[in-house]
């Protein structure tokens, strides 16, 4: 390859990097990230122990899916996208407090129905 | 020369792999968030009940996440469509529960109704008229009415309003008739009760009706706080308010 052509590929690739700067710099550190997956985990196991498992098992599994994702993205080196990933594991913790909702609705219902007939 | 050209192609081409991955993920999550909210849309049994605050940011999540798509930010959108994903199914969870809530609403309403229309020859429907003019509710033996601080106080005032006073003057009237009759007042909050508000504004009204003739051994003063949530066709909710039970009419 001349070498006229050589810089020319060195250049472009500097154009794309600098067009698309959110492909390699990294928002989050891995301390930050590290420190939401400990609270998250936290939660966690507080949710377990009152007995979440009864009504909101699959959403459980789904945030030590999310955990454990966003674990090995931080080994990747992969900051923002851990950040991202647990803090979608976060949200569910608002899905199962809904589920919790309902679930009570439910048995409420039923006992009402039954204390009237 | 020849073999660092070939590499740097070769991490070009991986890079690009990769880029290409990412932005099939984003567009396929935008796909499946959008079926999601037109499900939801569509739900014409939970339209009424689904909590419009999280509806409005799992749709403010769907467009950030279309224009982090088409700014080629495709991480970005692959998490607000993920998100908008997840608040989509909070959304329909709690319209659920609220939608079992208010039925248990109707359903508790109809049987109360069914049992005062089978009952009404036993007692005398014309006392229970009565009592009922006055703005109270039956619930099995007891008499209820709930009043919002605004039905109740002055706008930001620990002072009866107008019409307050004529609610309370009501219920007294009530309390003169039923000589035997007791009355609860409880005071409710919304928010955390600090400086014992609730009770405050049940004991406001206590000292109206007592300044009316009624004996204070008749009366019951309670605060609750926010500790305990109120019936709305839209489920429960804590609302700043005094509730006054009788009990003890005979009927």
């Amino acid at each position: 390859m001349p070498r006229k052509h050589f810089l020319f590929t060195i250049i472009i690739l500097c154009v794309l990097c600098f067009s698309a700067p959110h492909l390699y710099s990294s928002d989050h550190s891995a301390e930050e990230v590290n420190n939401i997956i400990t609270a998250v985990e936290t939660k966690l196991l507080e949710l377990k122990k009152s007995g979440a498992e009864d009504y909101a098992k699959e959403d459980l599994l789904e945030i030590e899916r999310r955990i454990s994702g966003s674990r090995e993205l931080l080994k990747k080196d992969n900051e923002d996208q851990a950040y991202f990933e647990i803090n979608i594991g976060k949200l569910y913790f608002k899905k199962i407090e809904a589920r919790k909702q309902l679930f009570d609705a439910e048995i409420e219902y039923s006992e009402l129905k039954n204390s009237l007939k | 020369m020849k073999r660092i050209a070939c590499i740097i192609s070769i991490i070009f081409f991986t890079c690009a792999q990769a880029y290409a991955w990412d932005k099939n993920e984003a567009r396929d999550n935008i796909t499946n968030a959008q079926q999601q909210l037109n499900l939801v849309d569509n739900n014409i049994e939970l339209k009424n009940f689904i909590p419009f605050g999280i509806y409005n940011d799992a749709v403010i999540n769907l467009l950030n996440s279309r224009n982090s798509y088409n700014n080629r930010d495709y991480n970005s959108s692959y998490f607000y469509s993920s998100t908008s994903m997840v608040k989509l199914d909070t959304a329909l969870l709690l319209a659920h529960a609220r939608k079992i809530r208010s039925d248990m609403l109707q359903y508790e309403r109809t049987y109360y109704k069914k049992r005062f229309d089978d009952t009404r020859g036993d007692v005398n429907v014309q006392a229970l008229k009565s009592i009922i003019s006055a703005g109270l509710n039956m619930k099995g033996r007891l008499f209820i009415a709930t009043l919002t601080d605004s039905d109740l106080f002055k706008k930001g005032l620990l002072k009866l309003s107008k019409n307050g006073m004529q609610r309370l003057d009501a219920i007294a009237q009530v309390l003169t008739q039923y000589p035997e009759a007791t009355l609860t007042i409880v005071g409710h909050t919304r928010s955390p009760d600090y400086k014992n508000y609730s009770q405050t504004k049940a004991g406001v009204s206590a000292r109206y009706i007592i300044q009316k003739g009624i004996s204070s051994k008749r009366i019951i003063v309670k605060g609750l706080g926010n500790k305990e949530v109120m019936d709305t066709p839209l489920g429960y909710r804590r609302i700043s308010r005094t509730e006054f039970l009788i009990s003890g009419t005979g009927i």
